[in-house]
């Protein structure tokens, strides 16, 4: 794991546990207790990957060792973190792969196994604000073209839609919800010769799935996304194709939710690398961040930004919580802070731990809403409203 | 059936058997404009030297509580 600045400073480097579990392709989730979560491809006694997490001071510990067995093995996305504070994942196989939980107090479950006609080779998991759980499936499914899933945390099937291929959509890799409460993912396509069974997708409260737009619409449109949509602070989604735009190196593209796409970078190894393959992050001074998998000055890649002028914000690690709870507030500038808002109500208290987080206590009669940090130099907004659970 | 992504990965594992492991980094900064008010800038380059794959290619950026960017890297074990 490294850590850079914002601005590309090197701030460290930590050892993964290398000698043992290998291809951390996956990223990193940060828990509410400070830890980054994450999942190693390959590795461990069964070459099957692992489950980890690791402190911002880099002490590593293996959480789960994948057999490859009914607890599924080589997982592509790290873990997120459900409302109840524990992590669920997906692993790509052996078999159909699983959707797993862990918790230090529980340990490490298997709690959904498709069979092929409900999906395969899961990739990914996603928590709806409902808590129910939604996964991605690359292939299987009535058609072999892949499904997204609804499953209960505890792996009850609630519901799960087959890709019917082509333009319909080829290959699901990633959904999460946006703040509309519709799913947004990605379709990588890779069937047809034009690319256009890559899409974004968008599945609606009803179950309703319909294409926003199949890429390969022209000659220099991106091409073989390979991960999900990152939703902004202006509302729209952002996402990265590996190959596609004028030089086919990929690109950056924007589409709005209702399906107004435009592409915004044709990557050409001149600037930000080349072949983006991971997801954005927006962070909260308002500039997207991703991966470039090759290109740059030595050709093994970089790390870009993308910067649509949106105004600085506050994320949360958590974005609910009960009265008198404790929410974690992630930012810039809280030094100084006067004051913090739960949907208008001011917090019970603050503590400001440093210029990049904070603590706001839940105020009795807050509700759902935004929560708002006044800084000194400025009002930042939090990009999600934070849910009060009485 | 299985991902394009997927037979990426397994061409670069045997990348992984070659390499040895560890990583340099150089910073530098480029940018290009591609509409008004908005860039795209390389914010930092994975050094080749003597590195099995810093690639970062394959993870999203996570953001800490110290308002830094994390990523994994393959087989990183050191840096310069």
């Amino acid at each position: 794991m490294f850590v850079l600045s914002t601005s590309g400073q090197p701030q460290g480097v930590f050892a993964l546990n290398g000698s043992s579990d290998t291809d951390p392709i996956t990223g990193l989730t940060l828990g509410s207790d400070s830890k980054f979560y994450g999942t190693m491809f390959l590795g461990g006694p069964a070459n099957f990957g692992s489950l980890y997490s690791l402190t911002t001071n880099g002490v590593y510990s293996t959480l789960h060792e994948f057999v490859g067995g009914s607890d599924g093995g080589r997982p592509y996305t790290p873990p997120i973190q459900g409302k109840d504070g524990s992590f669920y994942g997906a692993t790509t196989g052996a078999g159909s792969g699983t959707i797993y939980k862990y918790s230090s107090t529980k340990g490490f479950e298997t709690i959904y196994e498709p069979d092929a006609a409900h999906g395969s080779f899961v990739v990914s998991v996603t928590q709806a604000s409902d808590g129910t759980l939604y996964g991605s499936a690359a292939s299987g499914g009535a058609f072999g073209c892949g499904t997204v899933f609804q499953i209960t945390t505890s792996g009850s099937l609630l519901w799960y839609y087959s890709f019917p291929c082509g333009r319909g959509g080829f290959q699901p890799i990633a959904s999460s919800q946006a703040s509309d409460g519709n799913f947004y993912g990605v379709t990588a396509g890779g069937a047809l010769a034009n690319g256009s069974d890559a899409a974004v997708f968008t599945v609606d409260s009803q179950h309703n799935v319909k294409v926003l737009y199949n890429f390969g619409a022209s000659r220099t449109d991106g091409m073989s996304p390979q991960a999900g949509v990152t939703e902004g602070t202006d509302g729209n989604l952002y996402g990265t194709t590996e190959f596609g735009g004028k030089f086919n190196q990929g690109t950056l593209y924007q589409v709005s939710k209702t399906g107004t796409y435009r592409q915004l970078y044709g990557f050409s190894d001149k600037v930000g690398g080349k072949q983006p393959v991971g997801s954005l992050l927006q962070d909260t001074n308002g500039t997207f961040y991703g991966t470039a998998s090759l290109g740059g000055k030595n050709s093994i890649g970089t790390v870009y930004s993308l910067d649509m002028s949106l105004a600085r914000f506050a994320a949360l690690l958590v974005y609910e919580g009960k009265i008198a709870s404790s929410a974690q507030i992630l930012g810039q500038g809280f030094t100084g802070t006067k004051s913090v808002t739960f949907n208008g109500v001011p917090a019970t208290s603050f503590s400001v731990v440093s210029d990049t987080y904070m603590t706001a206590v839940v105020p009795a009669g807050a509700t759902t809403g935004n929560v708002v940090v006044t800084t000194p130099t400025g009002t930042l907004t939090s990009n999600k409203p934070f849910t009060v659970n009485q | 059936m299985v991902p394009s992504i997927y037979m990426v990965r397994k061409g670069s594992d045997v990348m992984h058997q070659l390499i040895k492991m560890f990583a340099v980094f150089i910073c530098f900064s480029v940018s290009g404009s591609i509409a008004a008010g908005q860039t795209v800038k390389t914010v930092y380059n994975v050094s080749a030297a003597q590195t099995s794959g810093g690639r970062p290619g394959f993870v999203q950026p996570t953001q800490g509580l110290n308002g830094m960017l994390y990523l994994t890297a393959t087989n990183t074990l050191t840096v310069n």
